[in-house]
């Protein structure tokens, strides 16, 4: 355990996929863990969640949702991180996950994951509502950096600084998707090493890792492709402050099959090195 | 900007500006988005990069927005997107939007109005047909994610001691929908699936189940005496009144033809309980 909040290192899991439901229902592959799109799994009796329950036996489940919407000015859904809460019981989910970010405001939802300004006015609000959304869930949430696409001029702060504050603040965990702080240091044009070096390693609980769009000018976090070798290099160093921590390849567009999926992930045990999952303590999150 | 503008409103703007239909120009200049912010105010708000202008990075989201709406009503809705094709769909989808914008924290819910905006959108070619494809798809999609019942087991059903069947009410599953349509959708669905040939989309009525058995969402075109019953029981009408429903049917329904749909219908797992009076 290198991290505060004594959660486990995983080892290496991928996305929990509808395109890969009958090849792991029907194999059971050898991997390490799944992380499930809790929205997926919420207001559905029907095969998704029979799936997941399914999956639930028999490997450890994280849950990663997309709409909690921590940065929004209207009040925190506490009907919806209610459902979350039941749904990580259901699953005995090791953790659950959100992005630093809003989704909508209004009672309006554009189901994308909008930047915030990182200022001490936005700072005051986040860190209240995470305290808020971690007594609802009665565990710590964790957050994740976000890709971004543009900068507010108000801000005062770099991402870094703000999510270093924030986790410190609010006493969070923190999800470092290191493809998306090489997406935004492109887009935004910021050293990516100095990022992640901001991080406060040991609230660091889980690593992200995805494939992208790079259209010239900018970059989309499109999660459509393999690894670049830019990100490996930024996750063996980010591996090098955190030490072993659960890590995941997120694949959700032109999806190929589960295999080729899985053994891009498993290229993180390679650039992980010394940092490799304990036998013992992957059995203990069994 | 923070000490002019606060965080709720800056978000009204952007939420305004990103969910617009046309270009990232056409949104900053709309009126919803100028009640909030005037567009000359933009490069006081977002920062330009070294490559793309404020607009530019505020259009990444505007584009990703319209796309992201297409692609999850044309996961609910492939016949709907297939029969009017990619163009129209998507202008479609975006005065829907506008019409119906989400409300929720799942995009599966994002459709739920959607064949009464089709019913209701005056200038859309075959709307009667495109109305009621999006009822029977919406159906499926209801089907799909329904909460999982108990089924009632054929044992439980001969258990009903004979003087309770007058105040008998049979409580349908949570995955199962019936509609009326009056063009043949369900064939047109199933070509579409099946990648065959499309059948001809003359006025035909049917009475449609839907329903999901185990994991899988099935389809049935019933007769009209059949639906009409099961219709009758899926409102809670007590089985003597569901019958008396049926009493303009000629020839009369018969015992027989009762027992025929029950047991079928048991068969099926469409029952989750049978409600009983005092019980």
């Amino acid at each position: 355990m290198n991290n505060r909040f004594n959660l486990p290192d995983l080892g290496v899991g991928i996305g929990l996929r509808t395109t890969h439901f009958s090849h792991i229902l029907g194999t059971w592959p050898s991997i390490d863990w799944f992380e499930a799109l809790t929205e997926n799994f919420l207001d559905t009796g029907g095969r998704p969640a029979w799936v997941l329950d399914q999956v639930a036996e028999r490997y450890p489940i994280v849950l990663h949702g997309v709409s909690l919407s921590i940065g929004s000015s209207d009040p925190l859904d506490t009907a919806y991180l209610a459902k979350v809460r039941a749904l990580a019981q259901r699953t005995r989910a090791v953790w659950v996950s959100d992005h630093l970010c809003w989704t909508g405001v209004s009672g309006r939802n554009t189901h994308d994951l909008l930047p915030l300004p990182y200022d001490e006015q936005t700072l005051r609000h986040v860190v209240a509502r995470v305290k808020q959304a971690s007594d609802v869930l009665e565990r710590p949430l964790v957050l994740e950096n976000p890709s971004s696409y543009l900068e507010f001029a108000s801000s005062s702060m770099p991402e870094h600084e703000f999510l270093a504050r924030l986790a410190e603040e609010s006493d969070c965990g923190l999800l470092l998707d290191v493809n998306n702080v090489y997406v935004s240091s492109f887009n935004h044009g910021f050293d990516p090493v100095e990022y992640i070096d901001a991080i406060p390693s040991d609230r660091v609980v889980q690593h992200h890792l995805a494939g992208h769009t790079n259209n010239g000018t900018h970059i989309v976090d499109t999660h459509d492709d393999f690894v670049i070798d830019e990100v490996w290099a930024l996750y063996r160093h980010a591996v090098s402050r955190t030490g072993a921590v659960s890590t995941l390849l997120e694949w959700d567009a032109n999806i190929p099959a589960f295999d080729v999926v899985h053994a891009e992930a498993l290229k993180a045990l390679e650039h992980r090195g010394p940092h490799t999952l304990s036998g013992s303590e992957a059995a203990h999150v069994r | 900007m923070s000490a002019e503008l606060p965080l709720e409103r800056v978000q009204r703007w952007m939420l305004e500006v990103v969910t617009q239909p046309g270009s990232v120009r056409d949104a900053l200049a709309s009126p919803p988005a100028r009640r909030e912010i005037e567009r000359e105010r933009l490069p006081e708000l977002i920062l330009p990069s070294r490559t793309l202008s404020s607009e530019q990075r505020l259009g990444v989201y505007h584009d990703m927005y319209m796309l992201r709406m297409v692609e999850a009503l044309e996961f609910d809705y492939p016949g709907v997107a297939k029969l009017l094709g990619h163009a129209r769909f998507h202008r479609l989808v975006e005065g829907y939007v506008g019409a119906f914008p989400s409300r929720s924290y799942t995009l599966n819910r994002l459709g739920d109005h959607l064949p009464e905006y089709i019913a209701s959108h005056g200038a859309m070619p075959r709307r009667a047909l495109l109305a009621d494809l999006a009822r029977f798809e919406l159906a499926i999609t209801l089907a799909f994610d329904a909460a999982r019942s108990a089924t009632l087991s054929p044992e439980a059903i001969l258990s009903v001691p004979a003087e309770a069947w007058a105040e008998a009410r049979f409580r349908t599953i949570d995955a199962l929908q019936l509609l009326r349509v009056d063009y043949p959708v369900d064939d047109y669905l199933q070509s579409i699936k099946d990648g065959g040939t499309r059948p001809p989309l003359r006025k035909a009525t049917r009475w449609i189940l839907v329903f999901r058995s185990e994991l899988s969402v099935r389809r049935v075109a019933l007769s009209k005496r059949e639906w009409t019953m099961l219709e009758a029981l899926h409102e809670g009408l007590t089985l003597p009144a569901a019958v008396d429903r049926m009493s303009a049917f000629r020839p009369r329904i018969s015992e027989t033809e009762l027992f025929t749909w029950f047991r079928e219908w048991t068969r099926m797992g469409l029952f989750s309980a049978i409600e009983l009076a005092g019980s």
